[in-house]
């Protein structure tokens, strides 16, 4: 296989499936229309094939952090105490490590109940300054034409579209009951919650109308809020869609950019790199304690935020290109990491941009969030480092461990490298038809420990850090370290791909049906060409006559 | 009048918050004819990374034993209830029929019996919300869901096919959400009876909304506004019959503890089983599941000096005896706090002289048999048996799909069918525990 594997003019995309199906995973053929295991840094060869049927859903309950963003938007930023409101939403479930995707956007009466609570807290602030909010006063004069005027204009914004009068009625209805059978201002708490809490604010449709799978403008609309703001459209993009003038590629390229341009269109953006990349896993990465004291509950946020930041300074201060993200030697460093990169960082005044050393440092992948997700709590895992890789960069789905295979890695010790530690994860022919699709990516990183630090020495033993990528389409071949490693994928047209798939799976919240290969195949061809900037697959997707249907 | 609830407020206007933690006794139903009917429970606790099988399960000489005057190694810390215990040895994880076991595929499938249906979701409805559903009567919850260091998430309930009930993970949200003044008696009448007519108006607004929806949903979309409306439907009887005068205790909750953290995870475990056992003797509900992290876990074990997690632990070769003594320790710990559930079920004396455990089946279990993902011998202890099984033994049963137990299971506690999960699996009928 290696010689096989050598010879540059074979086609490796045939290597690549004899490959993959000795392991039992997926080509990446077939990778477009095919699920990642489940999104689990622990996980190492644990997940399954997801298998995708039925109709695209049209119907996809706002994630919580939506929820809030919208319910902040919607009151102008006013503050609402929503944080404390909010606090115990039930934890988001995930599909392929996104939260947005509908099949996992349950309201189970756990959620409803915290709904209605929130809903209801919301609903207080309100009614104890509904003149202020309402523009109008319920409490005195023709309240029923105020409350009748609010329900119009508020419900319109909440639910993303205008009310039809039955809709109006039946909520004018609400609060005239709960008027006669309490007072006003819990009429206005009602009217409040019963908005907050319909279907038709918690989820958002993309039915089209009458049956037809073209979306409604205010359906277009709120897909293009959702993508780049995560939140309700503004003022100027529902007067787009009062005009119907969103069918127009032209117009939703402008409305986007216009969009792109604004603080909230930033503050989103890092939703999909938290998704993409499993930031928040950070949050709960465990570490022996007695190996890795300096681990602390800050160092680990401190990491995740180190992340954030620098995404945040490619994609807004920088050029946007995944070749940035992937390599450019510099952080945003914050002061409780300034001994990881051995660099000085006033303890005040927050992270700073630092340059670093090219040859030990560059890009997400040699971050020590990233890192200490993909180890284990006490030695670096060149497993979890290549699969991470696999799935999330190449997009390859590998299957679960066999039933009664030992995962025997031995523990550290002085004596040994991990690189002797994983050896018979290749000399085991039980192992190695899947382990060589990980670990020789994995090994290429072996210049970070657990924790993310830099070493060119484990005990006494000078680091090798060569590895390869085997059966990875255009990116295949042999490598040292990580620049290399980062090289082969920037410059990988499968990468460019992936990248395309799981930008595609966040903007749509869904995994792509095979109907979707246009789209796939064009937003990946324009990334490519403008120098792979980030922004141009989503620019594409908007542009694209798909955005517009169901 | 006051228009923003504070549940903590009134929960400490309530005394709730200094409560001392006693023993309810549950005055029961009295029926016309004199008997006292009281509700039968189910609980699943749920360790994950399986077991190590030849210390766990009794070395017996045929097939239906009574259980040993000392219980294996694994099992010791269960000696008090011996008399209450039924162990069970031969169940197959059903999931079994599909190709490859998992961490994540037993995790669905151990409760619902039930193919998963895609990547880490099941594929229908979990015995927990069967059973609350169908004995859950006038209680408040039809079921409840807990979880000690859940992170990341990944659920072992699921009120439907690909729909997740998501534990609670911290036991002071949840002891707001139990016996929070939303849900408790003896509030203000009056200011109840407000709260109460507005949130009424509220419900049928959007049980309204939700029907007129449901026709114009595809198929998927639709299963997900049933679930939806069930909801509502769920908080709505909750809420709106809420009785005054009730007699129960809710647990004492000390200090409060973070649940992210490893070191406080065994104290929210045996806060998790307070509540479950307050909720139970208040009768909020008659079914709830307690998972322990999840099957591909980072949780390490500080208070037993184990730096790794079980999974990291459960797929090292057990022959070796560092690891064997961590295996062993970790299996313990999970057998102490089922334990310690059991205790408290059975400190509580309902009205018939019993006590709440007898009236309760209690299943210890795990997603895999073993830490290299083998599906069987399941694990599987039984305990109380509601009356309907025959307790204090050990039986070794011919390999099978583990749902004939979820029959039995549901059976016992007078939630019967002839179908749980799938229906292949269930042709053999329930497990005769009798």
């Amino acid at each position: 296989m290696r010689r096989a594997l050598g010879r540059a003019c074979l086609a490796s995309a045939l290597i690549f499936a004899a490959i993959l199906a000795a392991c039992g995973g997926s080509s990446p053929d077939d990778a477009p229309f095919s699920g990642n295991p489940a999104n689990d840094p622990d996980a190492a060869a644990d997940g399954a094939v997801s298998v995708v049927e039925g109709t695209r859903p049209a119907f996809r309950r706002l994630t919580h952090e939506e929820y809030r963003r919208t319910v902040t938007d919607l009151f102008n930023g006013t503050d609402l105490g929503l944080a404390a409101l909010t606090a115990n939403f039930p934890s988001e479930d995930n599909f392929e490590g996104f939260s947005n995707d509908s099949r996992s956007l349950s309201v189970s009466a756990a959620h409803f109940e915290q709904y209605l609570l929130a809903a209801e807290g919301v609903g207080a602030k309100v009614a104890s300054a509904a003149a202020v909010v309402f523009g109008c006063n319920p409490y005195a004069g023709d309240d029923v034409a105020c409350v009748r005027s609010y329900i119009t204009t508020f419900g319109k914004r909440a639910y993303r579209r205008p009310l039809s009068t039955s809709e109006v009625d039946s909520l004018v209805a609400v609060y005239s009951k709960v008027k006669a059978d309490v007072d006003a201002p819990n009429g206005v708490i009602a009217v409040v919650a019963a908005i907050l809490t319909s279907p038709h604010f918690l989820y958002r449709s993309e039915m089209g109308s009458d049956g037809s799978v073209e979306l409604t403008p205010y359906e277009i609309a709120s897909r293009l809020s959702y993508l780049l703001l995560g939140s309700l459209p503004d003022e100027a993009l529902f007067k787009s869609a009062d005009a119907n003038t969103l069918g127009t590629p032209a117009t939703r390229i402008a409305e986007a950019t216009r969009l792109l341009a604004s603080p909230a269109a930033r503050a989103a953006s890092i939703s999909f790199y938290d998704e993409w990349l499993s930031l928040k896993a950070t949050e709960a990465a465990d570490k022996d304690t007695a190996l890795f004291p300096q681990f602390t509950p800050a160092v680990r946020l401190a990491m995740r935020d180190e992340t954030r930041a620098f995404i945040d300074d490619v994609l807004w201060k920088n050029d946007g290109r995944l070749e940035t993200l992937f390599l450019a030697p510099y952080s945003i460093v914050p002061p409780a990491l300034a001994t990881f990169y051995g660099v000085t960082v006033p303890a005040k005044g927050g992270a700073i941009h630092v340059d670093l050393d090219p040859v030990q440092r560059g890009g997400i992948l040699t971050q020590p969030s990233l890192l200490t997700i993909q180890s284990g709590s006490q030695q670096s895992s060149p497993t979890f480092r290549g699969k991470f890789i696999r799935e999330r960069v190449l997009c390859e789905t590998l299957p679960p461990a066999p039933a009664d295979v030992s995962k025997d890695v031995p523990g550290p010790d002085t004596a040994t490298t991990t690189r002797q530690r994983y050896a018979q994860h290749q000399t085991d022919a039980a192992c190695s038809g899947c382990h060589q699709l990980m670990d020789p990516i994995g090994f290429g990183l072996e210049n970070f420990d657990a924790i993310g630090r830099y070493r060119v020495k484990e005990g006494t033993a000078t680091v090798d850090a060569t590895g390869s990528i085997n059966a990875g389409g255009d990116a295949t071949g042999t490598f040292n370290g990580f620049r290399e490693l980062g090289q082969k994928l920037v410059q990988s047209k499968t990468v460019a791909d992936c990248v395309t798939r799981q930008m595609f799976q966040y903007s749509f919240g869904r995994v792509p049906d095979r109907d979707d290969k246009t789209i796939l195949e064009s937003a990946s061809t324009r990334f490519v060409a403008a120098n792979k900037n980030m922004k141009e697959i989503v620019l594409a997707f908007v542009e694209s006559e798909a955005f517009t249907k169901r | 009048m006051s228009l923003s609830l504070s549940r903590r407020a009134l929960l400490k206007s309530l005394g709730f918050a200094a409560a001392a933690s006693v023993p309810v006794f549950r005055t029961g139903v009295l029926h016309a004819e004199g008997a006292i009917q009281i509700p039968k429970r189910f609980v699943a606790f749920v360790h994950f990374c399986g077991t190590m099988t030849k210390q766990f399960f009794p070395d017996q000489a045929g097939a239906d034993a009574p259980l040993p005057a000392v219980l294996p190694p694994l099992l010791v810390p269960l000696n008090p209830y011996k008399s209450k215990l039924l162990v069970v040895k031969g169940l197959k994880i059903a999931s079994a029929i599909q190709a490859g076991g998992s961490h994540t595929r037993g995790m669905v499938t151990m409760l619902s019996g039930h193919n998963e249906a895609s990547d880490g979701k099941s594929g229908g409805q979990t015995i927990d919300h069967h059973i609350g559903n169908t004995i859950g009567g006038a209680t408040q919850f039809r079921s409840l869901q807990f979880a000690v260091s859940n992170k990341y998430g990944g659920g072992i309930s699921w009120s439907a096919a690909n729909q997740s009930a998501p534990p609670m993970e911290d036991p002071y949200a949840a002891f707001d959400r139990i016996f929070g003044a939303t849900t408790v008696p003896n509030a203000d009448p009056a200011a109840l009876e407000k709260i109460r007519k507005r949130r009424q108006s509220v419900f049928d607004h959007i049980s309204g909304d939700l029907k007129a929806l449901a026709p114009h949903l595809s198929t998927q979309d639709r299963s997900r506004v049933e679930v939806h409306l069930s909801s509502v439907r769920e908080v709505e009887q909750r809420l709106q019959n809420v009785a005054s005068g009730a007699v129960c205790s809710p647990p004492t909750m000390g200090a409060r503890l973070d649940p992210k953290s490893d070191i406080d995870a065994p104290a929210i475990g045996r806060l998790h089983a307070d509540l479950i056992a307050a909720s139970f003797g208040c009768d909020f509900t008659r079914s709830a599941t307690m998972q322990w992290s999840r099957g591909t876990s980072t949780m390490t074990f500080p208070h037993l000096a184990i730096p790794e997690s079980h999974h990291n632990c459960s797929h090292l070769k057990p022959e070796i005896p560092d690891v064997a003594n961590k295996l062993a320790k970790i299996n313990l710990y999970y057998a102490e706090q089922f334990a310690y559930l059991l205790g408290k079920l059975d400190a509580i004396k309902e009205a018939d002289g019993k006590r709440l455990l007898d009236h309760t089946v209690a299943w210890w279990s795990s997603e895999v048999a073993t830490g290299g993902h083998s599906l069987d011998p399941m694990v599987c202890v039984l305990a109380g048996g509601a009356g309907a099984f025959r307790m204090g033994r050990s039986l070794v049963v011919p390999t099978q799909p583990h749902n004939t137990l979820l029959l039995s299971i549901a059976n016992a506690v007078g939630a019967g069918v002839p179908v749980i999960g799938e229906p292949d699996y269930c042709t053999n009928g329930p497990l005769n525990l009798a």
